[in-house]
């Protein structure tokens, strides 16, 4: 599913260029759950935005779904991430003056491969799914936090996408809410055959996690010890 | 859903700042399409009123006095020229139709103008009758024919009598004097009486068609209504009888002496003639002769000349008006630039998220486009509406104090170019907010 090859990514600093990742070589296979570790600083962002495209890598290859996505032009990009990926925040990032349902369909617009129907079905059932079915036209500010990172769920899984990148999406959310929310984010990927990568610092979560990757293990530009912690792109 | 939806829901989270805007669009519309309306139609007014004749002949003075208090029954006429000056032009072979006018009395503000039905006739064969939707023409001394308006207005109805009162009155009429023969504060100009009301009494025998002009303001009358008004005892001919007939001054009028009552205290007057001429050479020729002639002295004022001059002030002042309108619609850009520009903060997050979704950044550009458009549009249908509505109650007061009709309700040349401009206008204001969203690096303005 995923295939990093000797990625490198540096950033121009006063002090010089400063590398802050550099993976020879690190797989991901399809319907894998990964739950990415790390301290802050250790370029765990820096990966989930490189996989998506958000962010070019200064060298290597990024391979997702077959699809070399640093090569591509920056609309093919778009493209891309609107059809293949689902992003997860741990501030939700919801559009405020959209409601539930229209934060759903938003990613279905960008990718523009459902008609208006098409999406408000799809977003209904991905709400009906979270269990917010009764929330469909309430603003991100009218709902709980739980609430409001099961609609970024559903967002995520708007386009079908195989590959869901999540950075801390519990992190902003209490204990208990958190569990559920990662007990629905892990069974709806399990019953989609869909591709979970999750920033997590939690012990808790780790353990529910049949792969645990630290990022210092694969990321040869930081060492123990000596974590960036101004370098979060 | 469409981006058409993500627009509105932007818009609608900043309802107070995006309705603010739109109000500053509309206001600017309105005063633009309003200055458009009016100062088409005052000029068009103006060529209209103007339109059908070639020179105004009368005593010597202003020529822009001479066209407004004839042409447009506005200001005071400068005085009086002898009636021979009619007989002569209208029997002189450059002249194609000659129409005297004899201004100097009132009622309730209401002009009366003595005239004959050749002011009326585009063709000699023509039926008077045509322009009287109600009663008939007049045909006796005393009778009028009155202007719509004056009869909606001015209270008067087929049958009603009343003593006219000296002066023209001080504008197009419309005074609310409750009683009839009352006198206003006009101004004659060869009595200085203006609260003096005459003897004859003036019977209404006709109501006018709407005319859309000063026409409908005014009471006409034979122009011997006027001389008998003033103890001027005389008869006139019409201009076709002295092109029918020839022109024998003075035989006629010593034949008119003698079967005339009356004692002639005066001479038979007349204010101005409305000349249409049979080309420009002549009527150039002609002009010159009148001003010549020492025994009847008289001007000749070429209507198109002083209706230039006076366009040209209305155009100065319609530009004045036109650059103030301008300048607000740039304000109202400025603040559509400002309030886009000061929700750039949250919407830079907005759109990183949705350039981390998926959105192009041809997509984000036109989602914030669309805003400043969806702003100038809704700002521009209100100023529409606006500017229609404003250009018609100003219109009505327009008609009421100048006779110039003002149809607010039609569109008018130069409106599609004003919205336009203004839609330019709000795209460029959306475009450097746009801009700056369109460079946003996704990741700068996601805090996870």
């Amino acid at each position: 599913m995923i295939t990093l090859k000797n990625i490198e990514k540096t950033y121009h600093s006063t002090e010089g260029l400063l590398k802050v990742l550099d993976i020879d070589f690190y797989q991901v296979a399809k319907g894998d759950q990964i739950a990415l570790v790390g301290p802050s600083g250790s370029g765990k962002t820096t990966l989930l935005n490189i996989i998506s495209g958000v962010v070019a890598p200064t060298a290597g290859e990024v391979i997702v779904d077959d699809i070399r996505v640093d090569l591509l032009k920056e609309e093919e990009k778009d493209k891309f991430r609107a059809e293949k990926i689902g992003y997860i925040f741990q501030s939700f990032h919801l559009i405020n003056s959209l409601t539930a349902l229209e934060n759903v369909m938003l990613p279905m617009l960008f990718a523009a491969n459902k008609d208006k129907k098409q999406q408000q079905m799809v977003a209904k059932e991905l709400l009906d799914k979270v269990k917010l079915s009764h929330r469909l036209n309430h603003k991100p500010t009218n709902l709980s936090r739980g609430e409001q990172q099961r609609v970024a769920i559903a967002r995520a899984l708007a386009n079908e996408a195989n590959l869901i990148l999540a950075d801390e999406p519990t992190g902003n959310i209490d204990y208990t809410t958190g569990m559920k929310v990662f007990d629905l984010l892990q069974n709806l990927c399990v019953k989609n055959n869909v591709t979970l990568v999750m920033v997590t610092h939690s012990q808790e979560f780790k353990s529910r996690f049949s792969k645990v990757v630290d990022i210092r293990d694969i990321n040869k530009a930081i060492k123990i010890g000596e974590e960036a912690t101004q370098w979060e792109f | 859903m469409g981006i058409l939806k993500v627009v509105m829901s932007n818009l609608g989270n900043r309802r107070f700042s995006s309705a603010l805007t739109t109000i500053s669009v509309a206001i600017g519309v309105t005063l633009l399409i309003a200055i458009l309306i009016l100062s088409s139609a005052l000029y068009q007014g103006a060529v209209f009123q103007g339109g059908g004749y070639d020179m105004i002949v009368g005593p010597k003075g202003s020529a822009t006095q001479l066209i407004l208090s004839t042409v447009f029954h506005y200001e005071v006429p400068i005085g009086n020229i002898d009636y021979e000056v009619f007989r002569k032009l209208a029997a002189d072979e450059r002249v194609t139709k000659a129409i005297p006018l004899a201004l100097g009395d009132n009622y309730r503000n209401y002009r009366i103008v003595g005239t004959d039905s050749t002011y009326f006739m585009e063709k000699e064969d023509e039926n008077i009758n045509g322009v009287i939707a109600t009663g008939r023409f007049y045909e006796e001394v005393g009778e009028v024919v009155i202007g719509h308006m004056v009869a909606e207005r001015g209270g008067l109805k087929i049958g009603d009598k009343f003593v006219g009162a000296h002066g023209v009155g001080d504008g197009i009429g419309g005074c609310s004097h409750d009683h009839h023969n009352e006198d206003t504060s006009a101004t004659d100009p060869h009595h200085n009486d203006t609260h003096h009301a005459h003897d004859l009494e003036y019977i209404v025998v006709g109501i006018l068609e709407p005319q859309n002009n000063t026409d409908d303001y005014i009471i006409f009358t034979p122009v011997e209504s006027v001389w008998e008004a003033h103890d001027i005892h005389a008869s006139h001919q019409t201009y076709y009888h002295y092109k029918n007939e020839g022109y024998h001054l003075q035989e006629e009028h010593e034949e008119h002496h003698e079967h005339h009552e009356h004692h002639h205290v005066d001479k038979p007057e007349l204010t101005a003639i409305l000349i249409q001429g049979r080309d420009i050479v002549s009527l150039a020729t002609l002009k010159t002769a009148i001003e010549a002639d020492t025994h009847y002295p008289a001007q000749a004022a070429f209507v198109a000349v002083v209706l230039r001059q006076l366009l040209k002030v209305l155009g100065d002042g319609a530009m004045v008006a036109n650059v103030l309108a301008y300048i607000s619609i740039i304000i109202a850009a400025l603040s559509i630039l400002i309030s886009l520009m000061s929700s750039m903060a949250e919407r830079r997050k907005d759109v990183a998220v949705m350039r981390m979704l998926g959105a192009s950044k041809n997509k984000v550009l036109t989602i914030v486009i669309l805003e400043a458009v969806v702003i100038t549009v809704i700002g521009i249908l209100i100023g529409i509406i606006g500017g229609h509505t404003l250009a018609h109650w100003i219109g009505r007061h327009l008609q009421h104090a100048a006779g110039i009709y003002v149809n607010a309700l039609q569109y008018w040349q130069g409106e599609g170019i004003t919205v336009i401009t203004v839609l330019m206008l709000g795209l460029l204001s959306g475009l450097i907010p746009a801009l700056t969203v369109y460079r946003t690096e996704p990741t700068k303005f996601i805090d996870n």
